[in-house]
């Protein structure tokens, strides 16, 4: 499993939970390595503009559109990385993402009673069977912190969301391309649960 | 719905936790990873830690301290003391810290603020506004472990704090501070009053009941505490269920992270 290292946000800590369930992880932004990695997480933390302007100048878009749509490798995008897998944002103006799944980012509106970013843990409804899901409870609790969210224009892709000023899409699935809000790597046990099922989901594809 | 997040406090000097009594006198407490631990294994929310013996324009931050803390949490943590720059900011970062804390450094070189929201994210930058009544009964700002008067006040910096940038702002009684008389919940109420980002109300708690008025009366995002949780018996589950029990949603039944 790669974790793509754009410069942009902690590594460090998604890192520690993916290799906690015995899994090899390489940490990179090297076109070589990601053409030979299996499987991929794009954490984010940050603002939208800034991390597609560092893709860019890194010259992953391309790399990284080939590998999930043509290779069809698995990708889990974390918080602003499940943003960036988007076909673009309203953040610091427009901005076009990856592309790799039918959503746009807008600003999360609110109202006096509700306060932005939406920081803290908030429960997830399960929307429909998932491969991330699988396994938790109902309504299991994890941590947000994010101004901006995922409108789906196709809601087939959502798997599980939460309420806050309005309802936020949490999780986003279509076959091997993964979406998470929240963040998995700071939300305790569930997170955990989150990162298992991904890197299960990574083993058995891997032997198809 | 968002729950209303419990959040311990880990004041440090000199590599030991500290507990502080109205910014004066320290007592030496335990290590701060021993600590750390134990509030991971109870399934804390979040964890600040502030080093209170570092300030600005000293030396670089201790990055494996900060390692070591960051590598026994699961949840989000968040780091302050002394950070003044953007390097620092990254430091504290890639060693594992969700967010840093911002106090003096704010003050002095507000846009900090703003360009550590731009580089990082407003979600890392979190300002710490240390307020006390001065003999005009005004909250005024103080910096530099609240030894230095700004002349500022608190809900007019918290103001300038939002438009800077900031994510959140954790609002401190210098006055209540390690003394577990309670919140003061009218400068708590001055800043949620005047911002629309949100507030972590800090400084006072002594018992169970302190804590719910932080968040009915003063409107308080989350609520920070210290000396409960270290020189009581007093454990954040406990304060959850008094949140629960008064109608505020809690974060409640997580089973802890076993590797």
């Amino acid at each position: 499993m790669l974790i793509i290292d754009y410069d942009v946000g902690n590594i460090k800590n998604v890192q520690k939970l993916v290799e906690s369930f015995g899994e090899d992880v390489l940490i990179s932004a090297q076109t070589e390595e990601i053409n030979l990695a299996s499987s991929y997480i794009l954490p984010g933390v940050g603002a939208f503009p800034d991390a597609m302007a560092r893709l860019r100048e890194l010259r992953l878009v391309d790399v990284i559109r080939h590998n999930v749509l043509v290779r069809k490798k698995p990708i889990l995008g974390i918080c602003l990385g499940m943003q960036l897998l988007g076909n673009d944002s309203e953040e610091g103006g427009y901005t076009e993402g990856l592309g790799l799944l039918e959503m746009s980012i807008r600003k999360i509106s609110v109202t006096d009673e509700f306060r932005l970013p939406h920081i803290g843990w908030n429960d997830v409804k399960c929307e429909k069977e998932s491969v991330l899901l699988n396994g938790l409870p109902n309504n299991p609790d994890f941590y947000f912190v994010h101004s901006f969210h995922a409108q789906c224009i196709n809601r087939s892709i959502i798997t599980g969301t939460c309420k806050y000023s309005h309802e936020i899409v949490a999780t986003v699935e279509k076959n091997n391309i993964f979406g998470a809000q929240f963040h998995p790597e700071k939300s305790q046990s569930y997170g955990g649960q989150i990162i298992k099922n991904f890197i299960n989901y990574c083993k058995i594809s891997e032997n198809d | 719905m968002i729950k209303t997040r419990v959040i311990p406090v880990l004041l440090m000097q000199d590599g030991m936790l500290k507990k502080r009594i109205r910014f004066c006198e320290t007592r030496t407490i335990a290590t701060p990873v021993t600590v750390a631990r134990v509030f991971e294994s109870r399934r804390s929310d979040e964890l600040i830690l502030l080093d209170m013996g570092r300030t600005v324009d000293q030396e670089d931050i201790d990055p494996y301290l900060i390692s070591q803390i960051a590598e026994e949490l699961y949840m989000p943590f968040a780091y302050g003391g002394g950070i003044d720059s953007l390097k620092k900011i990254q430091e504290v970062i890639k060693c594992g810290a969700e967010k840093v804390v911002l106090n003096t450094a704010a003050v002095l070189t507000p846009k900090l603020i703003s360009e550590g929201a731009r580089k990082f994210g407003s979600q890392c930058i979190v300002v710490s506004i240390d307020a006390q009544k001065n003999d005009k009964g005004v909250y005024e700002v103080f910096i530099k472990s609240g030894k230095q008067p700004t002349g500022l006040e608190a809900h007019e910096w918290a103001k300038k704090v939002e438009r800077l940038g900031a994510g959140e702002i954790l609002i401190n009684s210098i006055g209540h501070e390690g003394t577990m008389m309670g919140y003061d919940l009218e400068l708590i109420k001055s800043v949620t009053d005047v911002v629309s980002i949100p507030v972590i109300a800090m400084g006072g708690v002594g018992e169970l009941s302190h804590v719910p008025p932080a968040i009915l009366e003063a409107k308080a995002s989350a609520v920070a505490i210290g000396s409960l949780f270290h020189y009581t018996h007093v454990t954040p589950n406990m304060v959850k269920e008094t949140l629960a029990a008064a109608g505020i949603p809690v974060r409640m039944n997580n089973p802890e992270f076993i590797l």
